[in-house]
């Protein structure tokens, strides 16, 4: 048996546990079952759907996050980290460890929930809720694994669960009006219609497998075990495919959008969440100065790996988004979205975001550079703006400005930026512990 | 040296703003238990965290057990054990379930875990505190489950970092005896901490740390030559009625005590301090091989008056270590390259 499953078993079982569970499932049911004088199957099954989401999506999903972030608390994560267990292995035992008490009040859950409710709906449709209900769970698990190893890389502290929970949600609820669908409505994705029931728990799958190997790939990179950094841009490649699947046009314009578009978020949300530590990159750095290419790669972080990839995505958007017919996606034209121009203040950011990290007081690198994006992205162009002129608007936002212009002002806030970083590199260049 | 278990290579580590080592090589050999010590921020945790693979370095390589530890570092793990300073326990478990989980976890075979929970635990004096939770343990029992835990798979390296600290003088004399054992059944321990009268009892070598470079790294007489099998080497005071400086010239020259057994050395005699009348030497050799320096010595015209030993503790070698290194003039001191 896998040692880290065995561990959390030891940890989350115990005859009282085990025992107290099903009486108090058993309690409720019958609470539920008594409170109503029709239509008890009903009741029974909603309070059963309720529990196991109580204990499969709550309960075990916090579980399954705080089975990364007690290592931290309890100082044992060396200890796991110099063990000789597998990525995969420690992945796995820990997301089916973890959450094996939620699983097993779920499975209680369904046990009396399912057969109630297929009194009242199609056996199918049942069977489809429910797969759906367990794929939810495993991706709400892994993908809080995937996000603590994310957090525990960056030093991650127990105190930023809620945070990690609002993510969560945040998903959850971008993801509401695919799981929100009525009945008889099929989904239009590329251009195909597809069932909305199989379309659901495709969709459910394809997210738990991303997560998994999110989770996977992130343990091994805790775990030391240094992996080509093909991960990321393969995660933002499927969210590219998947996304603009439900565009209304499809051409080069629409995968170069989107792709530029799920590229950023990746490469923000990399940028934001990983350590950006000098030394990190001298590490690249000195590889690639000793021709060590594979090295290199090797210790990349993952934010440059989606900043490349929107390269492609960006110059395909911008030779063809002319050409195409965009009236079906107005917000391109509303928000003048010119992609190679984007693209440049992606990389302005991410020199900004390096320049605050690598200061020798870095503590509060990550609020110094929300700071700084708030005021060129948001408080310059509405002061500016109050002036009601145009030419100085495009200056301070470059997409804003027009088509060409703004490319030559994103170039120079590029240099700017990739100027303040270079002077930052050299006056922190490493001295004696003296 | 010919042979090591634990090879570092050029290893240099940047901590943001400075460099906590600095062109690191060292060799170790099978065996050995060598005392880790340094003024704080000398890099002594830097360079274990780098050699468990638990941090990554600017540059240079880590091998141990012939594999590179960053590119292998599970594999290096099953022949390692590794106590940090701030080690944790898993206190809702029990020592069996703890030393359990540490043995499954090491890859140790099903049908041998067993046996390795019980033996571990006897070895540490735990065998009756099998059921006990970790949390109920004092902190000398903590300490010797963590340790436990470390060795389970009887690895070939065991890395301990600070292992005595907070430790009351009973539990360290039972460490003490624990690290011997160990070493007599050929573990190599690479051990740092800051009570070097503690290390002086089963270290063998010693490697000084200091501002991120090897200040010394060397063998401490007798301990290491019991543990390599070498012949010891005598620490002497050899004391003229003239200067010391022309004897120890002289004796650096003498063909006739060469060695053949440590060419490493090259030489049986290592001059090691020359203050006026007085040279301090280290000669490795028995009783004859002490003899016959005497006799070279008068039938070479020295006027030598006394020849006795000199006990120098690990404290002693380590602060003259660093005494020497603050001597040197600030120009010696190699600058820091990016």
């Amino acid at each position: 048996m896998n040692p880290e499953f065995r561990r959390q078993l030891w940890l989350g079982f115990s005859v009282t546990r085990l025992a107290v569970l099903p009486l108090l499932l058993l309690a409720c049911f019958t609470a539920a079952a008594l409170s109503v004088t029709h239509d008890v199957p009903n009741i029974v099954a909603i309070t059963g759907a309720a529990m196991f989401a109580v204990l499969v999506w709550g309960m075990g999903t916090l579980a399954a996050g705080s089975s990364v972030m007690d290592e931290i608390t309890e100082r044992t994560w060396d200890q796991q980290r110099m063990s000789a267990m597998q990525p995969w292995a420690m992945t796995w035992g820990k997301l089916g460890g973890a959450t094996a008490y939620g699983w097993y009040g779920g499975a209680l859950c369904l046990l009396v929930a399912v057969p109630a409710a297929m009194l009242k709906e199609e056996i199918e449709n049942v069977f489809q809720l429910t797969a759906s209900a367990i794929l939810l769970g495993v991706f709400l698990q892994s993908f809080l694994i995937a996000v603590n190893l994310q957090l525990v890389k960056n030093g991650g502290l127990s105190t930023r669960r809620g945070g990690v929970w609002m993510l969560a949600l945040v998903v959850l609820w971008g993801a509401r009006p695919l799981f929100g669908m009525t009945r008889d409505v099929n989904v239009m994705w590329w251009g195909q219609p597809f069932d909305k029931f199989n379309f659901c728990m495709v969709s459910l799958a394809l997210c738990a497998a991303c997560a998994l190997v999110a989770a996977w790939r992130s343990m091994a990179e805790v775990l030391a075990v240094r992996q080509l950094p093909w991960g990321w841009p393969a995660l933002a490649l499927v969210l590219t495919v998947y996304l603009s699947g439900f565009a209304p046009a499809h051409h080069a314009a629409t995968l170069g959008v989107v792709g530029v578009c799920v590229c950023a978020a990746l490469t923000y949300f990399a940028l934001l969440t990983e350590p950006q530590l000098r030394p990190m990159w001298q590490r690249v750095a000195s590889r690639l100065a000793t021709e060590q290419w594979r090295a290199a790669w090797l210790q990349l972080p993952r934010w440059p790996t989606t900043l490349l990839l929107a390269v492609p995505f960006a110059l395909a958007a911008s030779f063809s988004l002319g050409m195409a017919d965009v009236k079906h996606w107005p917000a391109i034209q509303m928000i003048k979205l010119y992609p190679a121009t984007f693209l440049l203040l992606m990389v302005r950011d991410c020199a900004l975001a390096l320049f605050f990290a690598f200061a020798v007081n870095n503590q509060r690198a990550l609020t110094a550079f929300l700071l700084s994006m708030f005021v060129l992205y948001a408080v310059l162009p509405w002061l500016v703006d109050t002036t009601n002129n145009g030419v100085l608007l495009g200056l301070v936002q470059p997409l804003a400005a027009q088509s060409s212009l703004s490319l030559v002002v994103a170039v120079i806030h590029a240099a700017l930026a990739l100027g303040l970083l270079g002077w930052r590199w050299r006056a922190t260049a490493p001295t004696h512990a003296h | 040296m010919s042979t090591a278990i634990i090879e570092v290579l050029d290893l240099t580590f940047d901590y943001p703003g400075f460099r906590a080592l600095e062109h690191i090589s060292l060799r170790i050999a099978p065996g050995t238990v060598t005392a880790l010590v340094g003024p704080n921020g000398a890099g002594k945790t830097t360079l274990l965290r780098c050699i468990a693979a638990l941090d990554t370095p600017l540059s240079g390589t880590v091998r141990v057990a012939g594999y590179d530890v960053h590119e292998s570092p599970r594999e290096v793990h099953q022949r390692m054990g590794y106590l940090s300073d701030s080690f944790g326990l898993y206190s809702d478990l029990t020592v069996a379930q703890g030393l359990e989980y540490a043995a499954r976890s090491q890859g140790l075979a099903a049908d041998e875990v067993a046996q390795a929970v019980r033996l571990t635990a006897q070895r540490m004096g735990l065998g009756d505190k099998l059921q006990k939770l970790a949390q109920t343990l004092s902190r000398g029992q903590r300490q010797r489950l963590a340790i436990g835990q470390a060795i389970i798979h009887s690895p070939q390296v065991l890395l301990l970092d600070e292992p005595a600290s907070g430790l009351d003088p009973e539990a360290r004399g039972a460490l003490a005896s624990v690290f011997k054992a160990l070493q007599s059944q050929g573990m190599t321990l690479l051990v740092s901490s800051h009570i070097l009268a503690e290390l002086d009892e089963y270290s063998t070598h010693m490697l000084a740390l200091n501002h991120g470079r090897v200040l010394e790294h060397r063998s401490l007489g007798g301990a290491a030559a019991e543990a390599t099998g070498t012949l010891p080497e005598r620490m002497l005071r050899l004391e003229f009625t003239h200067e010391a400086e022309p004897v120890a010239a002289w004796l650096t020259q003498q063909s006739s005590l060469k060695t053949e057994a440590n060419e490493d050395r090259q030489k049986k005699v290592r001059i090691m301090r020359i203050d006026r009348h007085t040279l301090d030497i280290g000669l490795q050799g028995d009783a004859h091989a002490q003899a016959e320096l005497v006799s070279a010595c008068v039938a070479a015209g020295h006027r030598l008056s006394v020849i006795a030993p000199v006990t120098e503790n690990l404290q002693q070698s380590y602060l003259k270590s660093l005494e020497a290194e603050r001597a040197l003039p600030r120009s010696n001191h190699r600058k820091t390259q990016q």
